[in-house]
């Protein structure tokens, strides 16, 4: 009901690709940075919300990101890598100091484990509700270590390749790799327990 | 995704699905390939459910309009210099910690500095192994002969 009030986000009339959209921001053009969070706004809100557990302070994480490319945009170098490359970077570390910091109130006691890790989401619970095997991957990767998490989520989301996450993430190209098999063969085996469990269930409850 | 949203997402990003941003560029691709009926590995099968299961409702509009007033707002400060008092707390309770460090020092080494002549015999009496009161009448250093006062 909120979205018809908000007016659609103004674009440029021509279609340009991240990299001349962030020299036109780093130029100071606000509608370039609009076109980006239109771009990317999506991708980086689902990346945060899945990797924290929740989408609580996704969009907190995302304006913080957008806010920081407005300021540092004379920062990006096209030589060192692309745009989006740059722009993820920026939200796998925000993610990263948010989780440091949840974890740290947790350990002085200023909030319950189970209120700052919770992955409840109502909103996306309802949506992936009736597939079962959605709700065993979404579960399967709050489970999975951070690092796997992140990797997985920069491939799957972000559509970053290799390199690109190894660059986000400040790793090697072949620590990403492991990162991904080790992720993608949890949440198979999650997925094949679940389904070899079905029947057995089945059978119990007839 | 069905056919409505992707002519949208089409009118949104342009004709060629590979210059379209993430996610909806693997959203299209999947869509595209279940209509054609084409074959994806494993890998991208998974990825795809990952994809599918990290959806949840987002509206940039509201987005866009949340960053763009932070924008609007630190343009103001620039050229306003607004004070705002949150942004003071940081360097006001570094001045106030410099400042308790640097008393406590000063003060410190003041009551240190009174004491010193009285350890310096103490240390002299151990050192030669009398007591302090039978030192200061042996002492070797007088102020006429130039010892300290």
């Amino acid at each position: 009901m909120s979205q018809a009030r908000v007016p659609e986000i103004a674009r440029l009339p021509e279609r340009l690709d991240d990299e001349e959209l962030l020299a036109r921001v780093a130029a100071g053009e606000q509608l370039a940075l609009r076109q980006l969070i239109d771009r990317h706004g999506r991708g980086l809100q689902l990346f945060a919300a899945r990797y924290l557990g929740g989408s609580h302070d996704a969009e907190d994480i995302v304006q913080d990101v957008f806010f920081s490319v407005w300021n540092n945009a004379k920062r990006f170098d096209r030589a060192k890598g692309r745009a989006t490359t740059w722009i993820y970077r920026i939200a796998a570390n925000r993610c990263i100091d948010v989780r440091r910091w949840r974890r740290f109130r947790v350990f002085i006691g200023f909030e319950d484990t189970d209120d700052v890790f919770s992955s409840e989401d109502p909103q996306a619970d309802t949506l992936i509700g009736a597939r079962q095997e959605l709700a065993i991957v979404r579960a399967g990767l709050g489970k999975l270590p951070e690092r796997q998490r992140m990797a997985l989520l920069l491939r799957a989301v972000a559509d970053l390749d290799v390199p690109a996450i190894a660059a986000v993430m400040g790793t090697s190209a072949g620590s990403v790799e492991q990162l991904l098999v080790r992720a993608r063969r949890t949440l198979r085996a999650r997925l094949t327990k679940v389904g070899e469990s079905e029947p057995k269930d089945e059978r119990v409850s007839k | 995704m069905n056919k409505g949203e992707f002519e949208n997402l089409k009118a949104r990003f342009g004709d060629d699905i590979a210059t379209w941003p993430a996610p909806f560029r693997q959203e299209a691709t999947l869509f595209l390939a279940a209509h054609r009926g084409a074959a994806i590995s494993d890998d991208e099968k998974l990825d795809h459910l990952v994809l599918e299961a990290t959806t949840t409702p987002t509206d940039e509009r509201v987005l866009d309009r949340h960053v763009m007033a932070r924008v609007a707002k630190s343009r103001r400060r620039m050229f306003g210099l607004t004070i705002d008092p949150r942004s003071w707390s940081i360097p006001a309770t570094a001045t106030s910690m410099a400042l308790v460090i640097t008393v406590f020092a000063a003060s410190g080494y003041l009551a240190a500095g009174k004491e010193q002549d009285i350890s310096d015999d103490a240390l002299l009496a151990f050192a030669v192994g009398v007591p302090p009161s039978e030192l200061a009448a042996t002492s070797i250093f007088t102020q006429e002969k130039g010892g300290r006062p």
